[in-house]
């Protein structure tokens, strides 16, 4: 993590896959999921590994690591991250107390983490750290799909700007501890940016925000940003202008977990939604149990669905390359292509496959690189470019 | 028409230049794959590039690369051991049209491409490593267009390339390390985002 004179830096980007979080350099993640606690669904809930509980405005939100396997059992929160879902397509997400709980989560979970890098202070107060926060020092930017910024980057400021005192139940550095985090966002210190400018601003520059020669000169670029629900892309000149911006729904990861769960419901009976399918390829490694009820064999039966799921990949990865073709006069003025985010990757390993189509392309990318001596993934680029737009802003200057 | 000879007498991969046949494709990709090529293979000596001026002033570029082992290699050899000018030898070999022939020739766009094709699957690990010398693409390319195998394929219609690039072909997935240095002294400009990003900071 990166020792400023006093400044510390967040990025967030609440991707739909999991919350990425950037701080001085520093990178890390946990799941979007997040559930208000509205009763005692879990009374024994401190015992519970890898939930994250936090009290914020009076009300209690349940977030981390396990929250997957927490909602799986539980048939409420279940259904109350089904209504999550029916609100990912309208981007109201943003707007709900659910993402703004997240989000402090990330924040508060960047703090403890800079004071255990001693850049800022924390001391035991009765049971709980106490987090001692120069909110005059503390920049924050979150990055949303390029669509949602008109509609919603206000109401993410309205949301965030302001005095927070939060509690964080969480096991962030050595162990479950209760923390105790207040802390001002400033209207003046906090942006809100888009994803897919967000990844190309951390391919070419440094980590304090310097220019570099990542593009070198490589003219018209065109910059991906494959998130799992919306994919970004637009394409920037020599001249630095940014043509044709925009995100889509129809071809990120939920869309082809939507297909996919449709099609295993139609061959095996089952009743998945598409959110389900991240648990079922990343926990059940994509097998299916049929009840010996409904099997042909009259045994419970193990069916493998990891190909239905390539095949759907596939199949939406072809749709997407038409629809750039088409926007993009068939690569035949670009020069190359740049891959971000975690379906990036997928498509940037698709893409591969149709290299012969465009010789005239001299290069293609996935946007990786080193921060804070580490590598920064295709999925935390978004998170580490609007990191690094920060330190542009704010480092040396 | 007017000759002028450029000679390579090192060779410097990304210095090279190929005939062009098609206004669309770029020399610079042609660049690419020379070097790509004799990366791979190892089998091609660069040692001229010819611009020849047409009527219409269109300047054609073309570079001259001999088999190792062909009859144009042994030739300069055995011209140099005689004490001949290296440069001299070569424009004699060109002047005779003792080159340009099936083993010391350029590559044509459908070349390229067949070649192109080889080397994207060669990288991708998709594909076995491209060791077909030029001469084999030109037999391959009369066999499928119905001449006999051993006759040179004439250029049509080249046109102009003033310019040329030298980027090699770029497929990564390795961060980059080496590209993290600054370009430049300061923060780079990144007004271009300013459209896309929501406040201020102070």
């Amino acid at each position: 993590m990166k020792k400023y004179e006093k400044q510390i830096l967040i990025s967030v980007d609440p991707g739909y896959d999991g919350t990425k979080v950037t701080v001085n350099g520093e990178r890390f993640d946990f799941p979007k999921e997040t559930v208000k606690k509205v009763g005692n669904e879990y009374e024994q809930l401190d015992t519970l590994d890898g939930i994250y509980e936090l009290e914020m405005n009076g009300e209690t939100y349940l977030c981390g690591p396990n929250i997957k396997v927490l909602v799986d059992e539980n048939s409420d929160f279940h259904k109350r991250l089904g209504k999550s879902a029916e609100q990912d397509s309208n981007y109201s997400y943003f707007a709900t107390k659910e993402f703004a709980a997240n989000c402090m989560t990330a924040i508060s979970m960047a703090l403890i983490k800079a004071a255990d890098k001693g850049i800022c202070s924390s001391k035991k107060v009765k049971d709980a750290y106490s987090l001692d926060v120069d909110s005059d020092n503390l920049y924050i930017v979150v990055e949303l799909p390029h669509e949602a910024m008109e509609r919603m980057a206000a109401s993410v400021v309205n949301e965030l700007v302001g005095t927070h005192k939060l509690h964080l139940k969480a096991d962030v550095v050595d162990g479950n501890k209760d923390y105790n985090v207040s802390f001002e966002i400033g209207e003046n210190k906090l942006l809100v940016m888009s994803q897919v400018i967000a990844a190309l601003v951390g391919y070419m520059t440094d980590e304090e925000g310097n220019e570099i020669d990542a593009l070198q000169d490589l003219y018209p670029t065109l910059v991906i940003d494959g998130g799992y629900y919306t994919v970004g892309d637009f394409s920037i000149s020599k001249t630095q202008a940014i043509l044709n911006a925009a995100s889509k729904t129809d071809f990120g990861m939920l869309a082809i977990h939507e297909r996919t769960a449709a099609r295993i419901n139609d061959e095996l009976g089952t009743k998945y939604q598409g959110y389900d399918m991240d648990h079922l390829f990343e926990e059940e490694e994509g097998i299916v149990v049929i009840p010996k009820t409904v099997s042909k064999s009259g045994k419970n039966e193990s069916v493998d669905v990891t190909t239905i799921l390539e095949e759907e990949t596939e199949k939406l990865f072809a749709e997407y390359l038409d629809y750039l073709e088409q926007k993009h006069n068939y690569f035949t003025k670009l020069k190359q292509i740049l891959f971000a985010g975690g379906t990036g990757k997928i498509y940037y390993e698709l893409f591969k496959k149709h290299l012969k189509d465009y010789p005239n392309l001299k290069s293609v990318q996935l946007v990786t690189y080193e921060l804070d001596e580490t590598t920064v993934t295709p999925r935390e680029a978004i998170s580490a470019g609007g990191y690094k737009l920060l330190a542009n802003k704010v480092i040396g200057r | 028409m007017t000759h002028k000879l450029t000679f390579t007498t090192r060779d410097i991969l990304l210095q090279n230049f190929f005939l062009m046949e098609d206004k669309a494709l770029p020399i610079s990709y042609l660049v690419e794959l020379a070097v790509t090529n004799y990366a791979l293979t190892g089998k091609y000596l660069s040692v001229a590039t010819v611009t020849t001026e047409e009527p219409e002033n269109y300047l054609t570029k073309k570079a001259v690369y001999f088999k190792k082992d062909g009859i144009a290699s042994r030739y300069l050899d055995a011209q140099k051991k005689q004490g001949k000018a290296y440069n001299a030898v070569i424009k004699l070999i060109l002047e005779q049209s003792l080159t340009i022939g099936r083993e010391n020739r350029m590559l044509s766009k459908a070349e390229y491409l067949a070649h192109r094709q080889k080397i994207n699957a060669y990288l991708l690990n998709d594909g076995e490593k491209p060791s077909l010398g030029l001469y084999d693409y030109a037999h391959n390319r009369n066999v499928e267009e119905g001449r006999p195998a051993d006759v040179d394929v004439k250029r049509e219609n080249p046109v102009e390339r003033k310019s040329v690039t030298t980027k090699t072909m770029d497929i990564s997935s390795e961060p980059k390390k080496t590209s993290q240095k600054p370009k430049k002294s300061g923060k780079a400009d990144l007004s271009f985002a300013d459209n896309f990003v929501f406040g201020n900071i102070e």
